[in-house]
């Protein structure tokens, strides 16, 4: 069993960690948030809405329109430019984008002279700053960013991070990430720590001296993928 | 090797399942042609030979050259067969006994019904010869006749048109009609002869019908004392007629020959059929090759890290082929098999259609034979293998340290060299086509229009990016964003797209040049006819089945027709080369045919005369009162005297002689078509009506005004291209496998993409709209070459075909605009499947997966 007995409340308007080591089921946690996995037993809510009521329609329709997505990589579809991979939620539900809040957020995210590029054109750390804005820009209630720097140098993951962190600065943005690098984990509100299926630590403004702090007392060497 | 070729092939059997089912279409289709040929070969061969089991030597009349198939008129042109052989062979050492057989023309019409074959096999008569071993007729039912008006028929036509023995029937001979007595019922051998109607006459009085003189025999048949052999029977008899002055103008065969004689008299009608079958099973097969191709060059794809890891560990490159050839190898010779099993079925099947147009040819079983198995294994082993060396060669490109990357793409060749290839192809293709049609040279047009098929082959991925991204444009405004994708995904590799299109293409090229040649036919079959038919009615009978001249005599006395034209089929030989001619009634054909005459006259043909083309007078330099030396099969060597020249007629023909001079050198009395034309101020609707009634007792006749005479044209122009489109549904629906395949092996290939288009929100409707769409482009480029190329491969046989006769091109559009719809529907149905499943994909599984 990959979680176990875990409740957890996670706040609005602030960017949460997880963390944990390979195997953790802090993938699992997120996927179950999301309303990519079910759970066999207990409830998830985004909101106020009941996730495990849900069929695939619903589901589908509630991660198009309430959330966002970041994951580690394969991000973007390759056939899209950088402009169509960020309205892609919003042009599969058929509405129209708030122009002035996707200019915002391509603004933040600082591509505007490269959004008719693929992603082929785009270097690592570019393609998940637009990954970032794609999640944004539906103006999702909640961003569930999985690993988003696990495939980055540290220039392009500190990026990345902050414009994670500026989101929900700025706009009160939701968000969830998934991350063992406990300098990506300084950037939160918070830290969830889970091992073996279950929340073992909570963490309110983690440096990352004190992650690393707080895993090594796990007695839980940092993870390496 | 062998070993991990084979592990190869088992882990990727769903798709390899599709490819082997492509092959398999085609190795089935080449098999069931094997098998229908052999065993309707077979078929006659028992039936023949059977029919003459009693009979050890056989005495016919002499051919001065021999004609077949559809040159050959409607009958046996042979001379007959002196009464005084038939007394002479009963009296040489060895003849057991013998008999004359007397065969013609003869048709039972029952209660105001002709008993005739719907398939338009002939109406035998025939002589009853007693139950002796020569007689190939066996009474079933009913007794023997036994008196001139008695008659035995086949059983096949009594339970047809409910005839029971007793009844009393009319049967039409050459030339007049009969009372007779039907008095039982009998089988030809064994069965039927083909789907042949049989009627028996006593022999003084099948002689008097059938072949007009009592003195004669179409054949003398003799059996054999024991211990006789056939050979050395034959060299008797041949000696005891040479002795006695007879043996002018006969031969003497044996049994053996003259059954396969006649045998082979049928299967030569069979060949063209049979041809024609097995040039679309090669077809199939060529389209399966494409989609193996495909595949392979996908597979090779996916399994690039495999494959390097291989190479890694210490493959040679030829492991890394052969590992990969032997895997095609295998899945040939494994379809090839079960290719072979279908096949039979697929023989069966087609024999069984064929018993539906009439006759039974299940007398034998089914026959595979080695010939058979040997080439479809070959033919799907070497199609397979032929299309995964390409890619297998590609495989053995894949550097080592693929292995450890990640994101290694095989490096393609660049589409330049592809372009100029097909650039080249396509002009040189196209020179030769015109080259062949100016100069009527079929192997340039052949070879051309492979070249050009080639040429846009290797062309289609360049083509893909303009044209399928000119079709995908109307994509998005309609299906938004699934649409979008869909177009970039059928543009995401070009190659794939191409290829997939390209064996949709040949199919659909195919099916646009045959209808383009069908519309022009039919164009200029009418135009042809306005211009060439003086008649106003045209009799047929069905299936152009000879009918009887009482047909034309009976016009005649209708009131209000004022001329009635015989016109009957026979072939001669004019310097060295076998002809059609036509036998016409001599004063009337003025009438019913319109000949512009350009010297001499045409209005009355007299004995031993001839009227002649244009162009034949042209080539032949031949002007009125010319001699012509020409040679008849029944009376050999012949003078006729030009009389007329008239300008291109094709219902005329080259060469027109007057009945009188046909009836002297022909045999056959039976008219192939009867023209009518009504005297000036009928009412045409009153002698339609009364020339209807007059002739109501026949019904498989056809009476015409020129305008259903057109249209019944056109309806068996249509009748034939049906059958031609329905062999080439094969290759179409090898073609949709292989977008089947194509779409399959993309959606696998995008199972991330697909998961995370799920996972920001695309729902399942959207993925399958995305995949169809995708589909539906793809095939629509593939049916936009395939028009494209089978209406310049259409236009160019119309040309070709221009001397035969097929004056003007015409283009079907309506047709043609279907084929596209048929390539969407194709493309729709095709990525049903496929569609469901990346619907049904699991998101977390695909977002995780490598």
């Amino acid at each position: 069993m990959a979680l176990d007995d875990v409740s957890v409340e996670l706040r609005r308007g602030q960017f949460t960690a997880i963390m944990g080591p390979s195997g953790s089921g802090k993938s699992t946690l997120m996927h179950c948030l999301a309303g990519l996995d079910s759970v066999t037993d207990g409830k998830v809510y985004i909101g106020d809405i009941d996730l495990t009521n849900l069929d695939d329609k619903a589901l589908t329709e509630l991660r198009r329109d309430r959330i966002g997505f970041v994951f580690q990589s394969f991000n973007l579809v390759p056939t899209l430019t950088a402009i169509e991979n960020i309205r892609l939620p919003i042009d599969l539900a058929g509405g129209t984008p708030d122009k002035e809040w996707l200019d915002t957020v391509i603004d933040t995210i600082g591509l505007r002279d490269r959004l008719g590029h693929r992603p082929s054109e785009l270097s690592g750390g570019q393609q998940q700053r637009v990954a970032c804005a794609r999640a944004m820009a539906s103006r999702p209630q909640v961003i569930f960013a999985d690993e988003p720097t696990g495939n980055l140098d540290s220039k392009s993951s500190a990026e990345v991070l902050s414009f994670l962190r500026k989101s929900v600065d700025e706009t009160s943005q939701t968000v969830v990430m998934v991350t063992h690098d406990a300098n990506a984990a300084s950037f939160a509100d918070r830290a969830l720590f889970l091992g073996d299926g279950r929340i073992v630590d909570d963490l309110d403004n983690p440096t990352a001296a004190r992650v690393l702090d707080r895993m090594k007392r796990l007695d839980v060497a940092p993870a390496t993928g | 090797m062998f070993r991990l070729a084979l592990k190869g092939a088992l882990a990727r059997r769903l798709r390899l399942a599709l490819t082997a089912t492509s092959i398999i279409i085609g190795v089935a289709f080449v098999a069931g042609t094997f098998v229908l040929t052999d065993t309707l070969n077979a078929t006659f061969d028992s039936i023949f030979s059977s029919a003459e089991k009693g009979v050890a030597v056989v005495v016919r009349g002499q051919e001065a050259f021999k004609v077949s198939g559809f040159d050959s008129g409607p009958t046996d042109e042979r001379a007959l067969v002196p009464a005084a052989v038939l007394q002479h062979v009963r009296t040489v050492p060895g003849v057991r006994d013998a008999v004359g057989v007397a065969s013609g023309y003869a048709q039972v019409v029952y209660q105001g019904k002709a008993v005739v074959n719907s398939g338009g096999a002939p109406n035998l008569g025939m002589a009853w010869v007693g139950h002796q071993p020569e007689n190939p007729l066996r009474i079933v039912k009913g007794r023997e006749p036994a008196a001139a008006g008695e008659i035995v028929i086949d059983q096949q036509s009594a339970d047809k048109f409910n005839i029971p023995v007793g009844a009393h029937v009319e049967v039409i001979v050459s030339g007049k009609t009969v009372p007779a007595t039907v008095v039982g019922f009998v089988k030809f051998g064994n069965s039927t002869l083909g789907s042949a109607t049989i009627t028996a006459f006593v022999p003084s009085q099948a002689q008097q019908l059938l072949i007009g003189t009592q003195g004669s025999w179409s054949t003398v048949q003799a059996s054999a004392e024991p211990g006789v052999s056939q050979p050395v029977l034959r060299a008797r008899v041949e000696s005891a007629l040479a002795s006695a002055n007879l043996a002018d103008g006969v031969v003497v065969q044996t049994e053996q020959d003259y059954a396969a004689d006649q045998a082979d008299q049928v299967k030569s009608q069979l060949k063209f059929f049979n041809v024609l079958l097995l040039v679309f099973a090669f077809i199939s097969v060529f389209v399966a090759v494409f989609i193996i191709f495909n595949t392979f060059t996908v597979l090779v794809a996916q399994r690039t890290r495999e494959l390097a890891l291989l190479r890694a560990l210490g493959a040679s490159r030829r492991q890394v082929l052969s590992s990969v050839v032997l895997e095609a190898a295998l899945v040939g010779l494994g379809s090839g098999i079960v290719g072979i099993g279908l096949g039979v079925l697929v023989g069966a099947g087609l024999r069984s259609l064929l018993g539906v147009f009439g006759g039974s040819f299940d007398t034998v079983s089914l026959q595979l034979r080695p010939r058979t198995v040997i080439v479809s294994l070959l033919v799907g082993g070497l199609a397979t293998v032929l299309a995964s060396v390409v890619p297998a060669f590609r495989a053995t490109r894949i550097p080592p340290v693929a292995a450890m990357r990640d994101d290694f793409t095989l490096p393609t060749p660049t589409l330049r060299r592809r372009t100029r290839l097909g650039v080249g192809l396509l002009v040189i293709g196209a020179a030769l086509l015109v080259t062949g049609v100016n100069n009527g040279k079929a192997l340039l047009i052949g070879l051309g229009a492979l070249a050009m098929f080639r040429g846009v082959v290797s062309l289609s991925p360049v083509l893909s990016q303009p044209i399928v991204g000119g079709l995908g444009r109307a994509l998005p405004r309609f299906w938004g964003t699934p649409g979008r994708l869909a177009r970039e995904n059928a543009l995401r590799n070009p190659r794939r797209t191409a290829a997939t299109a390209s064996a949709l293409m040949i199919g659909i090229a195919l099916t646009t040049t045959m209808s383009v040649l069908a519309a022009s036919i039919t164009t200029s079959a009418n135009a042809q006819i306005d211009k060439s038919v003086g008649a106003d009615f045209i009799i047929t009978a069905n299936h152009f089945a000879p009918v009887s001249e009482t047909v034309a005599t009976k016009a005649a006395q209708v009131p209000g027709v004022g001329a009635v034209t015989s016109f009957r089929a026979g072939a001669m030989k004019v310097g060295g080369s076998t002809t059609q001619v036509q036998g016409v009634t001599p004063n009337t054909v003025a009438d019913t045919l319109r000949l512009t005459v350009q010297s001499g006259s045409v209005d009355n043909i007299s004995k031993g005369s001839v009227l002649v083309s244009e162009q034949v007078a042209k080539d032949k330099h031949l002007h009125v009162g010319s001699n012509i030396p020409v040679e008849f099969a029944l009376t050999g060597k012949q003078s006729l005297t030009v009389e007329g020249v008239y300008a291109k007629n094709p219902i005329a023909g080259d060469y027109l002689i007057g009945l009188d001079t046909y009836n002297a050198n022909f045999r056959n009395r039976l008219d192939q078509v009867v023209g009518v034309k009504a005297a000036s101020g009928a009412n045409l609707g009153q002698v339609h009506a009364d020339l209807t009634k007059a002739l109501s007792n026949n019904p498989s006749l056809k009476i015409q005004d020129q305008s259903e005479f057109k249209r019944s044209q056109k309806q068996q122009i249509n009748q034939i291209l049906a059958f031609v489109l329905a062999l080439l549904v094969l290759s179409l629906l090898i073609a949709w496998l292989g977008i089947v395949n194509t779409l399959a092996l993309s959606v696998f290939e995008r199972t991330r993409e697909i998961g995370l288009l799920r996972a920001v929100g695309m729902a399942t409707r959207q993925v399958r709209r995305m995949v169809r769409l995708e589909a539906v482009v793809i095939a629509l480029f593939g049916a936009l070459l395939g028009v494209a190329l089978g209406i310049g491969y259409g236009a160019a046989l119309v040309q070709a075909l221009h001397s035969q006769g097929i004056a003007s091109t015409s283009f079907p559009v309506g047709q043609l605009i279907g084929y596209l719809f048929i390539g969407m529907i194709a493309g729709v149905t095709a990525a049903l499947w496929p569609a469901r499943r990346a619907a049904k994909l699991d998101v977390l599984q695909a977002i995780a997966s490598e």
